[in-house]
């Protein structure tokens, strides 16, 4: 073990060091991670110079697993151990996965509680565990070409992800062993990539269709700030729709009973329908050869006509959300000063025409429409993590689908509603139905439906010892919390008692902590790792961070709000816990960090309070001010 | 701990007059000056309170804009600020002719479920109705010698404005079902 490197006391580690930060873009088909240096954004590459890294995950009952172009190549002679299209699934429950069955070749283990399982070689696996294996692979890529450990990360999610999805991808980063900064919306990350390069102003579309997900977001880009004024998509919208049409074209004479038991036959046709797309980007036709389940051998010709007919119900698809996008924008066509095309589908032909003739504007798609996400997000890192001042840049999202909760007759009374601004709180008073009743069952769902069997249900809980009244006495205030990673928390709270129930939302069949935890310590990923050397790095990051926050606050704002004794309290606190970060006891620097925090809430609200007052005290007065 | 910002009503904290008829530009570059402030962005890798403590106050800058910006919102909110508050399920005194008025915009909505041009007309004069009301509750709000009586009209007024916000969307449904 190499030799803890223990700095003098009452120094602080040098705050200016820049630190490790990452942009990912965790893609259906592929994924890529990119960061900033030397004020560039740049993707990274491989060991052999290659940007892509397929989502394909192979499991096998001996060695680690595949990940990327090994598992890619292996995935027509081993479909049901190769996990493809994983983010299809990431979050979705058994009842979702099932009317995407057809599509997905795999095995699911249907006896799990909450989560989706495939069956493979090396046993059950779900989607957030796939991803997890997809955002280590990238992680290595990352620390191996920069050469020292991630400080943050950036993870690029569908602006029309739900709660669920989100929290799942979240947790597939916790397994991976990643510090999550904030979970960003692609087409918002796309934006950042043009908007910061070419300097522009006005409002944008962001047309972003991937493998499988579709999002369209109305931006408007005004002196570095990237307001998003609405989204809309589809989360299970893309180019393997495309290939699966196509797919079924070039089978159509082919019997449906053989091709559902014959897997390895449908993946290979799909894989064929994609190379036939992409060559038709180029050319006006192409040859298909097809291997037939009675090993003999076809050729089919299709030409771009032919293909535009078949993947036309794809792309009108699409327009619904475009149209809606702009409806909840209050804006029109002529409204919108551009198109940005992001996402790998874009290149067909027949897409550009389509977008082109609905919005009759321009198409921007001159930055390579697979990167420019990684690249809008390892901007957003560097500026998280304080490489680069906040002042240039500030995005404000929305989030894309209605919060509610079920009110009497399964109806859904929204909260708040789709396309705000976030962070956004929201309350809402309930009252009892009966008299004398006790408890309170909230269900919080999410979409745009009225009857709840049509929303999204995310969680339950109870609110008990609400006081005996008569029906209709009770003030029960629900408040939801959606923060800047569009993550829900609820709270409720009985008025006349001041009973309040704290819940973090974690959806009702997605993956308890401890679930994630047992993960944490089960995963493959991990066997080589020694858990508790992890844990204690992890412990290290967070007190570093702790430290160099509140010391550098100190360094600007400690004259102006403490006096001596607080001051003395807090530079106590912070010895304390640099001490205890070169021990080896991670629960100890869990507690130190902790106790710092506490610590140094007073200081943290007195400089809040003043910068708000400064503020609102017409620019220019500042009474803290020398 | 979110004493300052709540103590002030959303006008002081953008900083701009407690008016109805406000300069919407204004409000939106002060929104954004804020929010350059306050958002999470700024305080990634700050104290966890100072994380929390912004997160709120973003919240709470968000909220307010939104009512600001919004006509019907802005008006609800400032009758709130004179104690006057619009609970719906209590309300009965509509205005009769307005109630006429109702009626008959449901009727042509019905009608005009299928028609694009119908609809259109429709949102137009939905969109007439709504200005005529905007600019009345502008001149009782922002008069300054306001009475009782006026702002129990401007109550039914911002009133009359939420139900032509409904139309607004269901008009917008149905031009949605259409395609």
């Amino acid at each position: 073990m190499a030799l803890l490197q223990i700095s003098e006391p009452g120094k602080s580690t040098n705050p200016h060091e820049r630190r490790l930060a990452v942009g990912i873009d965790l893609g259906t088909t592929n994924s890529l991670i990119a960061t900033v240096r030397s004020g560039e954004a740049i993707v990274l590459p491989d060991e052999e110079g290659r940007y892509l890294l397929p989502s394909v995950v192979r499991f096998r009952a001996e060695g680690s697993p595949q990940i990327g172009y090994p598992a890619l190549d292996a995935s027509i002679n081993d479909p049901m151990n190769t996990i493809a299209s994983s983010k299809r699934m990431i979050g979705r429950k058994t009842a979702d996965i099932k009317s995407l069955r057809d599509q997905l070749p795999y095995n699911f283990d249907d006896e799990s509680a909450n989560v989706p399982r495939i069956i493979t070689a090396d046993g059950p696996r779900s989607a957030i565990e796939v991803s997890a294996e997809i955002l280590t692979a990238l992680k290595k890529r990352a620390e191996t070409s920069l050469r020292g450990n991630l400080g943050g990360v950036v993870i690029t999610v569908p602006a029309y992800f739900d709660d669920a999805q989100r929290q799942a991808t979240k947790d597939a980063a916790k397994l991976a062993g990643l510090n999550v900064m904030r979970l960003l919306n692609e087409p918002t990350a796309a934006a950042v990539a043009y908007g910061l390069d070419q300097g522009s102003e006005g409002i944008y579309a962001i047309y972003d269709l991937g493998g499988g997900t579709f999002d369209v977001s109305i931006l408007h880009l005004n002196k570095g700030v990237f307001e998003v004024l609405a989204t809309a998509g589809d989360s299970a919208l893309g180019g393997d729709d495309m290939d699966r049409l196509i797919a079924e074209w070039l089978l159509d004479d082919v019997d449906d009973e053989e091709l559902s038991s014959n897997s390895q036959f449908l993946r290979q046709a799909m894989v064929s329908a994609r190379t036939a797309k992409e060559a038709l980007t180029e050319n006006t036709s192409t040859i298909v050869s097809l291997k037939l389940p009675d090993g003999s051998s076809r050729e089919i010709v299709l030409d771009r006509t032919t293909m535009d007919e078949i993947i036309a119900p794809v792309i009108d698809k699409t327009l619904i959300p475009c149209r809606r996008s702009l409806r909840d924008a209050g804006l029109d066509k002529d409204d919108i000063d551009g198109i940005v095309m992001v996402g790998g589908s874009t290149r067909v032909l027949s897409v550009k025409e389509k977008v082109e003739r609905f919005f009759e504007k321009k198409l921007y798609t001159d930055v390579d429409p697979d990167q420019v996400v990684a690249v809008g997000a390892a901007i957003q890192a560097d500026i998280l993590i304080g490489n680069r001042s906040a002042d240039e840049m500030l995005l404000l999202d929305v989030i894309p689908l209605s919060l509610g909760i079920e009110i009497m007759g399964s109806m859904v009374e929204k909260i708040i509603p789709r396309n705000a601004t976030i962070p956004v709180t929201r309350a809402q008073e309930f009252t009892t139905y009966k008299d004398g009743q006790t408890a309170m069952s909230i269900h919080v769902v999410q979409g745009e439906r009225e009857l709840v069997s049509d929303c999204r249900s995310l969680a339950r809980f109870e609110l008990r010892g609400i006081p005996p009244m008569a029906a209709g006495s009770a003030r029960i205030t629900v408040s939801f919390k959606v923060d800047a990673d569009g993550l829900l928390s609820v709270s409720a709270r009985e008025a006349t008692t001041g009973i309040e129930t704290q819940v973090d939302v974690k959806p009702s069949y997605g993956l308890t902590d401890e679930e994630v935890e047992q993960m944490l310590r089960d995963s493959i990923t991990f066997a080589n790792d020694d858990i508790k050397a992890r844990l204690l790095a992890e412990q290290r990051v967070e007190a570093e961070r702790v430290i160099l926050a509140i010391q550098s606050a100190l360094d600007v704002d400690g004259d102006k709000f403490l006096n001596d004794d607080e001051r003395s309290e807090l530079v106590k606190g912070i010895n304390k816990l640099k001490e205890l970060t070169d021990s080896d006891n991670a629960e100890s620097i869990k507690q130190a960090a902790n106790d710092l925090n506490q610590l140094s809430e007073v200081f943290a609200s007195r400089r809040m309070d003043a910068s708000i007052r400064s503020v609102m005290a017409g620019h220019n007065i500042n009474e803290f001010s020398e | 701990m979110m004493h300052t910002p709540l103590e002030n009503d959303f006008f002081d904290l953008f900083g701009i007059g407690r008016t109805y008829s406000l300069d919407r530009r204004l409000l939106r570059d002060r929104f954004r000056e804020l929010q350059k402030k306050f958002h999470p962005d700024n305080f990634a890798s700050a104290s966890d309170h100072e994380r929390r403590l912004s997160a709120q106050y973003a919240a709470l800058i968000n909220e307010a804009y939104t009512t600001l910006n919004d006509p019907m919102q802005r008006g609800k909110y400032m009758l709130s600020l004179h104690g006057i508050n619009l609970d719906e399920e209590h309300d009965t005194g509509m205005d009769p002719e307005f109630l006429m008025q109702q009626i008959e915009l449901r009727e042509e909505l019905d009608d005009a479920q299928s028609s694009i041009d119908a609809l259109a007309r429709l949102s137009a004069r939905i969109s007439d109705e709504f200005s005529k009301r905007e600019a009345s509750i502008g001149e009782i709000l922002d008069n300054t010698s306001e009475q009782e009586s006026q702002l129990e009209t401007a109550r039914h007024l911002v009133r009359e404005l939420q139900f032509l916000v409904r139309m607004r969307s269901e008009i917008e449904d149905a031009e949605e079902a259409l395609f």
